[in-house]
């Protein structure tokens, strides 16, 4: 009886003493965001306060009022949002179709077609954004969110794409057939059967997807110059550095406002991501 | 309730030839089993038949319609897969309402039909389950279900016994045969299974390499396989299939291997004297083999032969004996309560009435005592 209580005991430290340094691990950039956002400059500078605490004495709000009021942060948070969401959905529709078509309609040529989208995904996107900004140039994109809409998917669409391929290979070709005999033609199989199927794959893309363009960088401080157009990661990158000024504080505030939506959606959708994920691991 | 004819059906994957100038009838209410080793074109004919893939050549008609270039929904057809192909995401209501609704047809012709349908098959209860909280048998009787609901001119199925475990798939066969009945309409069945061949087609259709070998009663593939392919693939254990050679003795025709000369009944005599001194193919039934034991029985001396014993095999019911025969083996029954070991010579009586042969040069056709008329 003791042995067994001994035993499950063991077992539960064994279990989460790993998962709680995992954790530690994890929420610790988090931790450090909020506390420096938090804090007066003054108790921030001083060198001889331990860093990862803070006293009462020096909380404020300071950094978020110079976030919200002294810069376009509610701008770039919302340009951020429209040109994620947007570039995402763009994203799927053409992926979602792509992968359908590539791994089911037997056309020549379709294997070749699908192992040109997986080396466009290899390429490294950051090589993309020159011959990319001559194409937003003549589309007449440059500084609008369109010039960021359009060109998110360059790299989001190969990337859905190879990830439903391998999820939708897995729905086995019979429930294809028998709906086809049901009745349905390929696009009723299609939102029928296989979207209903393939959703936890397809949650899955859209969050890689989200964040892919959510995070994005590069493209946005390439394409787009004026402050009130700036993506929050471009924003807060240029307008809360100035010289070798940093706002630390309101960077921090930034940088973990920024964070909340990709962390909102993952939570939301916890249970299909990590199925979507395992796909393939058990038959 | 149709009929279903194929006309020189071909199907070619680039340069391989799957199906190839295959013809056959399933006459109105017919169980017709398409049987061979896999590769052989069998599934692929189905889903000829079903619309699923282009056939490169030939007719098929179904009932006095000719299908060949409609789409699967328009040839009146139902299909139950082997792995079942339930929608994962509908209950079973749903699953075989599906095809129903695509149709057009009202609610309530839906629900009487899949009521009546879950009657038959005793799936009542399980109509708002999930399919992945069902049975292998269960799931099984589903898409047998969805296929029933639809009220077909021609039934497909595609190995649908194969993924259930053995003591199930012997019930379900009966299910089945019994389900033929009731449902009286003309079902073309795949299968790798020959039991499930013999026991519930009214005719078979033998396939090898994409071409027909033969059709028939299963009866009559058992009992006069055309070639020495259908004999050695209807049947378990096979039929022993042994080269030898007509011999004419002392005004009798002696078949003559390395191993044994035994004696053609005198009723044939007469029509094999064309074979004499040929190569031919001997082909005989284990259990038309019987081991036994030295003056155990009476019998006539000139159709036993001493062999010896390679393997004993002890089946309860009986016993299979493997024999060395020169360089073949042969494989014969006998009775439990014989006492044999591996090493023993014993005497084999061979039921000569029961023997068949082959042609020696491929594709080794049957050789008749009397050709057909």
């Amino acid at each position: 009886m003791t042995d067994r209580l001994h035993g499950s005991a063991r077992r539960t430290i064994g279990i989460y003493a790993p998962l709680l340094l995992f954790v530690a691990f994890a929420l610790f950039p988090i931790y450090h965001m909020f506390l420096t956002s938090i804090k007066t400059d003054r108790a921030l500078y001083n060198l001889n306060l331990n860093p990862l605490l803070v006293s009462l004495g020096a909380l404020t709000a300071e950094h978020y009022r110079l976030l919200f009021t002294d810069t376009l942060f509610a701008s770039w948070l919302m340009n951020s949002l429209i040109v994620s969401l947007s570039s995402t959905a763009i994203a799927m529709v053409i992926s979602i179709l792509a992968a359908y078509g590539l791994t089911r309609i037997r056309f020549r040529g379709a294997a070749t077609f699908g192992i040109a989208i997986f080396i466009t995904y290899l390429v490294p996107y950051s090589l993309l954004f020159l011959p990319l900004t001559r194409v937003v140039t003549w589309l007449n994109l440059a500084d609008s969110l369109w010039a960021l809409i359009v060109t998110y998917p360059t790299f989001l669409v190969p990337f859905s794409t190879w990830l439903l391929m391998g999820y939708m290979k897995t729905i086995p070709e019979e429930i294809e057939k028998s709906a086809m005999i049901d009745g349905c033609n390929r696009l009723q199989i299609l939102t029928r059967i296989i979207i209903p199927l393939a959703v936890p794959g397809i949650v899955c893309a859209t969050l890689f997807a989200f964040s892919l363009a959510w995070n994005d960088l590069l493209y946005s401080l390439v394409f787009i110059s004026p402050t009130e157009k700036k993506t929050l990661t471009v924003g807060v990158l240029t307008e809360l550095i100035r010289g070798d000024v940093y706002f630390w504080g309101s960077l921090m505030g930034g940088a973990l406002i920024g964070s909340v939506p990709v962390v909102v959606f993952y939570v939301m959708f916890m249970d299909y991501y990590v199925s979507g994920m395992t796909v393939g691991a058990i038959k | 309730m149709a009929k279903l004819v194929v006309e020189n059906l071909t199907k070619r994957f680039g340069s391989v030839t799957a199906v190839d100038r295959l013809s056959f009838t399933a006459e109105d209410r017919e169980f017709l089993v398409l049987i061979g080793p896999s590769g052989c074109g069998k599934s692929t004919t189905l889903n000829l038949i079903a619309g699923l893939e282009e056939a490169s050549a030939g007719r098929i008609s179904i009932g006095d319609r000719q299908v060949t270039h409609l789409h699967p929904k328009d040839r009146d057809i139902a299909m139950v897969f082997q792995n079942y192909a339930l929608y994962p995401h509908m209950d079973v209501y749903a699953n075989m309402a599906f095809g129903l609704s695509m149709r057009g047809y009202s609610k309530a012709e839906i629900g009487r039909r899949i009521q009546e349908a879950a009657e038959i098959l005793g799936i009542k209860n399980l109509l708002q389950r999930k399919p992945r909280a069902l049975s292998g048998g269960q799931r099984q009787r589903v898409a047998v279900g969805r296929a029933i609901v639809r009220k077909p001119a021609v039934f497909l199925f595609d190995e649908p016994l194969s993924n259930l475990d053995a003591k199930l798939r012997v019930q379900m066969r009966a299910e089945l045969s019994k389900l033929h009945q009731r449902l009286n309409t003309t079902i073309v069945y795949v299968t790798h299974d020959q039991i499930e061949a013999m026991t519930m087609a009214t005719r078979i259709v033998l396939l090898k390499d994409g071409i027909c070998q033969q059709i028939g009663r299963p009866l009559e593939l058992y009992t006069r396989p055309v070639n020495t392919f259908t004999a050695g693939f209807i049947g378990t254990p096979p039929m022993n299939l042994v080269p030898a050679r007509i011999q004419a003795e002392n005004g009798k025709m002696m078949v003559a291997t390395d191993g044994f000369r035994l004696p053609i009944p005198a009723r044939w005599r007469q029509a094999y004297e064309r074979l004499k001194s040929k190569e031919v193919i001997f082909g005989i039934r284990p259990e038309h083999l019987r081991g036994t034991r030295e003056g155990d029985i009476a019998v006539d001396a000139a159709t036993v032969t001493r062999l010896e014993v390679d393997l004993v095999e002890m089946l309860g019911s009986h016993v299979q004996l493997t024999l060395t025969c020169g360089p073949e083996r042969l494989i014969a029954l006998a009775d439990p309560a014989l006492p044999v070991k591996a090493g023993d010579r014993i005497p084999v009586v061979f039921n000569m009435d029961s023997m068949h042969l082959f042609e020696k040069r491929e594709p080794q056709r049957r050789i008749d005592a009397a050709p057909a008329a």
